[in-house]
């Protein structure tokens, strides 16, 4: 299937073909460059490191976002740590811990940075506020330390705790 | 998941954690433990709240010296009671000098600074003891790469009385911010002066507290004549800090500062000619900040009169008659008109903070220099300073004052103002 006018063709890593307008698409700095190079676009264009049900988050999310203002770099250097997110972005990112993981690491590879940054904060924002045991219960991980080891790691870092 | 994740992208979810935060995920697991702590140890911040100043001690003694190859940037903040000539200073261990404010061990301070391999920036929040001027010497000697140091001193301490050493800022060749608050004896100042005749065209930011000018001043001279060679011609400077710590000349020996901020440090008497100004870079500064300076009001002057084009962002003026022995009358009666000039002579504040005596805020003048900047002020602070019938000063109201000014003209980017009111 070849892309016509504004519309493009993404290949998912599992082979599904999606049509996707050329704006949207070019949410994705990774794909906004290739066209450029390219010129027109009259390929279906392969995305092999993400699968489909992740592609078509990855879309939907572009499809909302398409009119945002690009980001400023003035923000990094201001070292803003800030973790709210808006409303609709929350809903999105409300996934099985699996899908935002793998929409994270999709952000990442397509260079959509305002994705990329919604999906870290979320990650951040299951951790914050919460003890050690809060954060193994949400990401299911097991505790391998010994209590000596526990109890030295507490003493060392305690100049951290706020008090 | 977490584990799974790439490092830089870990790096993007650890920075938007506190440092409670991480220090939490890092007891989660052993692989967890070791992505956050290098993150964690970047910048190592020990504070010990009023109540419980050992707890500076007891983080110290229990850190882990290994981690400290990952930090960047070091802060302490002891239970630091001020410039008080009666009570010893909070470094010294109360058990043996009995004092009441227990604070920072000197042992146990070196033992940190001894392990800490790769600093770039120092903020010593707490007084720095005599005792340890030779250790951090010797470290400077070895950590060249440190770009930023703050420190505390206190030469009315009794434990520091007698000291005569002697902080070598000159290995330093890369340092570009240098804030030292309560320096006051002679070899405090033979070190800024060293360090600026080295290395003064690298420096950006610049902020000296001298507590208190009168006594300072003495302190200098006390210490100058004691280092001279006795001899009859040996003329002591006017005013040592401009003449003698800047050496003015018609030079510009630091073209690169960006940020000064100068508290009681005099100006006068004011050279005739434009070296003051010329030394400060007060054309390339992009923020100023002077607190109870003696002569501020002529130096102003000075400045608009000679027509040098400013591109300051923030000015931060506090004029307290009441912390100022030196303040006369004819300074007063200029005032508004001086700030006026001064603020009509360029454009583009976007910080502005004045706290000055009444007599400046019942003049039109004031406001309509502020007014000069409406366009790109952001942040606004007002604070008047009215003398009470016992010859003190105390705060006086201005929000009518500035619920008018606000009515009257048009500010479209002022994002915060803070006003005085009187109680």
């Amino acid at each position: 299937m070849a892309a016509s006018g504004n519309l493009l063709t993404f290949v998912s890593a599992d082979n599904v073909h999606i049509e996707v307008e050329r704006d949207v698409a070019e949410r994705s700095l990774l794909i906004k460059n290739m066209l450029e190079d390219l010129g027109e676009a009259t390929e279906d264009i392969p995305i092999p490191n993400v699968n489909e049900p992740v592609l078509r988050k990855v879309i939907e999310w572009c499809r909302h976002h398409k009119n945002d203002p690009p980001a400023s770099t003035e923000d990094e250097d201001s070292r803003r740590k800030t973790t709210d997110i808006d409303e609709w972005d929350q809903k999105f990112t409300q996934v099985d811990q699996e899908m935002l993981f793998e929409i994270i690491l999709a952000a990442n590879y397509l260079d959509i940075k305002g994705l990329l940054d919604v999906g870290c904060k979320t990650v951040a924002n299951m951790i914050k506020g919460k003890s050690p045991e809060e954060i193994r219960k949400t990401f299911n991980i097991q505790n391998d330390f010994t209590p000596e080891e526990e109890d030295q790691i507490r003493r060392e870092n305690e100049w951290a705790e706020d008090r | 998941m977490l584990s799974q994740f790439p490092p830089e992208l870990l790096a993007m979810v650890l920075n938007y954690l506190t440092r409670t935060d991480l220090k939490r995920l890092g007891e989660v697991s052993r692989d967890i433990y070791s992505l956050t702590t290098p993150y964690l140890y970047q910048s190592l911040v020990i504070s010990a709240a009023r109540s419980s100043p050992q707890n500076i001690n007891g983080a110290i003694t229990q850190l882990n010296p290994a981690h400290l190859v990952h930090t960047r940037d070091l802060r302490l903040y002891g239970p630091y009671h001020g410039m008080r000539a009666d009570k010893t200073c909070s470094f010294h261990d109360s058990s043996f000098f009995g004092n009441e404010h227990p604070g920072l061990q000197v042992g146990i301070l070196s033992i940190l600074l001894m392990h800490y391999p790769n600093p770039h920036s120092w903020d010593l929040g707490t007084c720095l003891p005599d005792e340890l001027v030779h250790r951090i010497n010797a470290i400077f000697q070895h950590q060249p790469q440190i770009t930023s140091i703050s420190l505390i001193t206190d030469s009315d301490c009794k434990m520091n009385a007698s000291a005569s050493s002697h902080l070598n800022l000159t290995p330093l060749s890369i340092l570009h911010s240098l804030s030292w608050k309560g320096l006051k004896r002679y070899q405090d100042f033979e070190s800024i002066r060293e360090f600026i005749t080295t290395h003064g065209p690298q420096l950006k930011t610049l902020h000296l507290d001298l507590i208190g000018w009168d006594s300072t001043r003495l302190s200098w001279t006390q210490g100058f004549l004691q280092h001279s060679p006795p001899d009859p011609t040996t003329i002591l400077p006017e005013n040592f800090f401009t003449q003698h710590v800047l050496n003015l000349h018609p030079g510009n020996p630091l073209p690169s500062l960006h940020h000064l901020s100068l508290t009681q440090t005099s100006f006068l008497p004011l050279p005739t000619s434009l070296e003051l100004p010329t030394t400060l870079n007060i054309a390339n500064l992009h923020s100023l900040h002077l607190t109870n300076c003696p002569g501020t009001f002529p130096f102003l002057r000075q400045i608009t009169h000679s027509n040098i084009p400013l591109h300051l962002k923030h000015l931060e003026i506090t004029f307290n008659p009441e912390q100022l022995n030196q303040l006369n009358d004819e300074t007063q009666d200029n005032l508004p008109d001086t700030i006026h000039s001064f603020l009509g002579s360029f454009s583009g504040l976007t910080d502005l903070y004045l706290m000055l005596p009444s007599i400046a805020w019942e003049s039109p003048a004031t406001w309509e220099g502020i007014a000069h900047h409406n366009t790109t002020l952001k942040h606004l602070i007002t604070h008047r300073l009215q003398r009470t019938e016992y010859g003190g000063f105390e705060d006086g109201d201005l929000f009518m004052s500035i619920y008018d000014q606000l009515r009257v003209s048009h500010l479209p980017g002022l994002e915060f103002f803070g006003v005085s009111v009187a109680l």
